[in-house]
């Protein structure tokens, strides 16, 4: 059964949490209902209009607000329990091929529930499986570790790290005036391109820490 | 042969339909099966369909690429249908385009580019050996 | 003279203002064990087991006939028995083996010998020990191989002398057995082969095998660089094997020759039978085909096999500037299409 609570929570994946709360007291005082028995409420059809009027008072993206309004939809309509939220950050040690997968895989889903665009979710993937790889093919093993943004602004963090040989003249790679064949260089800069941030910390025979931010 | 990505034979081209998560291991694998199958198959033409791929790094497509030189050795025109646009937005931000492969927006419009090249080249052909045929006759 | 009599501190005469030590009239040579321990290394590891054998038996024989020769020549000896016994005497007095005969039975009229003795104290047993350890067969032949020189000079007839105990194989002392050919049974196969190879025959053998394959080598390139025209203007050159710099040179000088006698506008030049086409092989085939540009001439390269294009791309060859098709079906028709157009355009 639908709580109050269970609605912000939905609500505060997409906004803010005062926002969420904002919302759905509006929508709940406007059809006459009270916060603690929202469950009573024979049809929650007008409790969800409210919600949308409220959602669109906030701005958010659109597919972010499509994403919401879906699994408000679920949880009061569809009798589905709120669906449990993704880990706000997880860590995927790199030992095998499987594991870049995997990496990328977890790293879309948290993107696509924090309401990033279908692109910006395969951007995110793509920065994973990049710096997945990388550690893979350069450093052996390693870990990659994506966090939840919520302060200032929605995003997230991915940090990559390894014991490795480290990369010598990262200036020139970032250049692109250094050539591999296999690509390391593309990837950092593929990396670069794509991300709002990005910083590498790394020198030969110490290892190599990179960290990529994407906001939404 | 381990055939995880199935590469089926139509008329002149072979086309292989990418359903599932490419790994690394996988991608390998495609490789070589689909150089296999073009040196095994009198085709001229390779259609790889991704439309159900939701996501391609820069080493995915580079060796989708060198799938392609692969196939070019061998005489075999390679065409990359359906690549989403997520994706290919993905791809040329990353700076990591796919110099050198042809697409095509669908499986459809894929075949239908291969199978006319094909035709006018089988038209040539045929001209070409009618008029040897011609001057045989007249000698 | 009596063999007890042999005394080689008497009989041997140092002569240190010539540098020489002889025998009789005969020069003799000392030399230290362990150099010659060096030297039986060194042909156990180059010439292997066989031919060291027989090489080291004959050097053996060789000592015994000409101690037989030399004693034979300066000394007179009292008895048959005397003349034999000296050979083993001289052989202990060399300081190479300690000699005990064991029975010697000999009839010089019918030409019957049968010697049985044990040998301590073998030098050779004791430095191929050292070099090498012990051994699953005996290893002194250059005894054995003077026990036969000895014995079969002075029987007049060809013995065979074999080891049937040896402290290289690990007994502990060597004993010794001779008997006429014809006595011995298979046993005695190993010494008799190593008395009788006298061709040094490995390395004649592998210069027989060289010739060969240098013969075998020009068959090939002969056979392999043939420039067809298969149609008018149309030449197609098949490559077969490997392809260096060799081959690549006079592949381009056959091609170039033929495109200028048959004034072709089209080559076809096909690779399934190259096995590896790595870097240096795709540059000497392009190498090959501008050359061919130069003259005029149109390239197309065919037969490239699946295996090939995967290592080539890998690796990152260029091939850009190369026309490539799957086979000689393909590539004439293209050319064909190439000519008429050019006819057309022409």
């Amino acid at each position: 059964m639908a709580s109050f609570a269970d609605i912000c929570a939905v609500l505060g994946r997409h906004y803010s949490a005062a926002s969420a709360r904002t919302i759905g007291r509006m929508a709940v005082r406007r059809v006459g209902a009270h916060e603690h028995a929202i469950a009573q409420l024979r049809d929650m059809r007008p409790l969800l209009r409210e919600l949308k009027r409220g959602m669109d008072l906030f701005s958010t993206s659109p597919v972010a607000r499509r994403l919401c309004i879906s699994q408000l939809e679920e949880l009061l309509i569809g009798g589905g329990t709120l669906a449990p939220l993704l880990p706000a950050h997880f860590e995927v040690s790199i030992v095998d091929e499987s594991h870049i997968v995997e990496a990328r895989t977890r790293a879309r889903a948290m993107a696509q529930e924090l309401g990033f665009s279908r692109t910006e979710q395969v951007k995110v993937a793509t920065i994973v499986s990049e710096l997945a790889r990388n550690i893979y093919h350069y450093a052996g093993t390693g870990v990659i570790a994506v966090q939840r943004l919520e302060e200032p602004q929605r995003g997230i963090s991915i940090e990559a790290r390894d014991e490795g040989p480290g990369i010598a003249d990262v200036e020139s790679i970032l250049a692109g005036s250094y050539r591999s064949r296999t690509g390391l260089g593309l990837g950092l800069i593929g990396c670069r391109n794509l991300t709002d941030e990005l910083t590498i910390d790394t020198a030969p025979g110490k290892g190599t820490r990179i960290k990529a931010r994407m906001y939404r | 042969m381990r055939r995880t990505i199935p590469i089926i034979k139509l008329r002149q081209n072979l086309i292989v339909s990418i359903q599932i998560e490419m790994t690394d291991r996988l991608v390998g694998e495609l490789k070589e099966n689909i150089a296999y199958e073009v040196r095994a198959q009198e085709v001229s033409g390779l259609v790889i369909e991704v439309s159900a791929v939701d996501f391609l790094d820069s080493y995915i497509a580079r060796s989708i690429q060198q799938i392609a030189k692969i196939a070019s050795c061998m005489g075999v025109e390679t065409i990359l249908a359906g690549l989403d646009p997520s994706v290919a937005i993905t791809l040329v931000e990353m700076g990591a385009d796919m110099l050198g492969v042809q697409t095509a927006l669908d499986l459809e419009d894929a075949l239908d580019l291969l199978e006319e090249r094909q035709a006018a080249s089988k038209a040539e052909e045929e001209l070409v050996l009618a008029e040897i045929y011609a001057r045989l006759e007249e000698s | 003279m009596k063999v007890s009599d042999l005394n080689l501190a008497e009989m041997l005469s140092f002569k240190p203002d010539e540098g020489r030590v002889l025998l009789g009239g005969d020069r003799m040579l000392i030399f230290r064990q362990d150099s010659l321990g060096v030297l039986r290394r060194l042909l156990y590891d180059q010439l292997g087991d066989r031919l060291t054998r027989s090489i080291l038996t004959h050097f053996g024989h060789q000592c015994g006939c000409g101690d037989y020769a030399t004693l034979s020549a300066n000394y007179e000896w009292e008895s048959e028995l005397d003349e034999m016994a000296a050979g083993p005497a001289l052989h202990t007095w060399e300081g190479i083996v300690h000699v005990e005969p064991l029975l010697l039975e000999f009839n010089r009229e019918a030409g019957t010998f049968h010697m049985k003795g044990t040998w301590r104290n073998s030098y050779e047993a004791e430095i191929h020990r050292q070099l090498f350890g012990i051994c699953e067969f005996p290893v002194c032949h250059t005894l054995t191989g003077y026990m036969s020189g000895w014995c079969s000079s002075f029987i007049g007839k060809r013995v065979i002398a074999i080891e049937t105990k040896c402290v290289g194989k690990g007994d502990e002392h060597c004993e010794f057995e001779v008997r006429s050919p014809e006595a011995w049974g298979d046993e005695a196969d190993a010494w008799r082969e190593a008395l009788e190879t006298t061709d040094y025959s490995l390395s004649r053998e592998l210069e027989a095998k060289l010739a060969v394959i240098q013969e075998q080598e020009l068959a090939i390139s002969e056979l392999s660089t043939p420039v067809m025209e298969i149609w008018d203007d149309v030449l197609v050159l098949p490559i077969v094997g490997v392809v260096d710099t060799r081959r690549s040179m006079e592949i381009m000088n056959n091609l170039l020759l033929s495109i200028e006698q048959t004034q072709a506008r089209c080559v076809i030049i096909d690779v399934t039978g190259v096995e590896v086409v790595d870097t240096k092989t795709a540059d000497y085939l392009l190498k090959v085909m501008r050359a061919a540009n130069l003259l005029g001439s149109r390239c197309v390269l065919t037969g490239l096999s699946s295996a090939i294009a995967q290592t080539l791309v890998e690796i990152g060859a260029d091939l850009s500037e190369v026309r490539t098709l799957r086979n000689i079906k393909e590539g004439l028709k293209d050319c064909l299409k190439f000519l008429r157009a050019q006819t057309r355009a022409g």
